[in-house]
């Protein structure tokens, strides 16, 4: 799932290092989720949410479509 | 920027690889001369558990050391700097005690018996059990530590782990039935687990680009 991760932490001018800390995960977590490596979970996508006041579906980006 | 962090991740994985291949060659080398007397006396399955056994041991060490030194560790484990080393260094540390154990756990069975030349079994049988306890105990204490996306990965590498060897078992468990090939030695399940456990969690890794020099 692409996501927007990466822009909204560098509009904030945070390190990869510093958004993992704020949300307690490792730096590798954060890069493999800005690399479209890792889908996070629900918990996860919610505290990013929070810290980038910003509704989750601006940060993962889901192209799918209910059937009308 | 570009060229300088190929040109530096080209720099990081050739050291990678230098020492993996002089640290598995020295390893190796150890291994046959140290059970030169006792490897050929216990068999080729157990030849194939020791040598799982070292290559645990060896990744512990090397994974200890990393976790240990974070400058040096930095050059020859894939991380970002020796930072993000010390930011995972309570979980890498008992993550490369429970590869020690599990490899000493397979060392003592496997050249042990030869070893103690059929006494002391129950010696042997305390310390492979003591091994397998603190390899369990301090890979629960290193999971704990794990974030999800680690935890993620333990569980994809067991899954795929378990599958695998259902996979192989049935199939092996079909032609000993019918008499086509001899059923697998006990220590011969042990060192294929460890070596189906070993190959997940490349691939799994690998599967997510993990593997490429950061």
């Amino acid at each position: 799932m692409e996501n927007r991760v990466k822009h909204f932490r560098e509009s904030l001018g945070w390190s990869q290092g510093e958004l993992a800390r704020r949300i307690g995960v490792s730096r590798q977590t954060i890069n493999a989720v800005e690399t479209d490596k890792y889908d996070p979970s629900l918990p996860l996508a919610l505290r990013m949410a929070k810290l980038f006041a910003v509704p989750v579906d601006q940060i993962f980006l889901d192209c799918w479509e209910p059937e009308a | 920027m570009g060229a300088t962090w190929e040109a530096s991740a080209v720099r990081k994985f050739l050291i990678q690889m230098a020492v993996g291949a002089v640290v598995g060659v020295l390893s190796m080398a150890v291994l046959l001369y140290l059970g030169k007397p006792l490897l050929p006396l216990a068999g080729r399955v157990a030849m194939l558990a020791a040598c799982m056994g070292a290559l645990y041991v060896v990744l512990g060490l090397f994974v200890g050391a990393g976790a240990m030194a974070p400058g040096a560790g930095a050059h020859f484990l894939n991380v970002e700097d020796a930072e993000e080393l010390r930011e995972q260094r309570a979980m890498l540390g008992y993550s490369a005690v429970s590869c020690c154990l599990a490899g000493l756990f397979l060392l003592i069975l496997s050249v042990g018996p030869v070893a103690a030349r059929g006494s002391g079994s129950t010696l042997l049988a305390v310390a492979a059990g003591a091994c397998l306890l603190g390899a369990i105990v301090s890979g629960k204490l290193c999971f704990d530590r794990c974030d999800e996306l680690m935890r993620r990965i333990c569980a994809e590498a067991s899954v795929l782990t378990l599958n695998l060897g259902l996979v192989l078992l049935s199939g092996w468990g079909a032609l000993a039935h019918l008499g086509l090939i001899a059923w697998i030695t006990p220590l011969g399940l042990l060192a294929g687990v460890s070596l189906l456990y070993l190959l997940a969690s490349f691939w799994v890794v690998g599967r997510r680009g993990m593997l490429k020099p950061r």
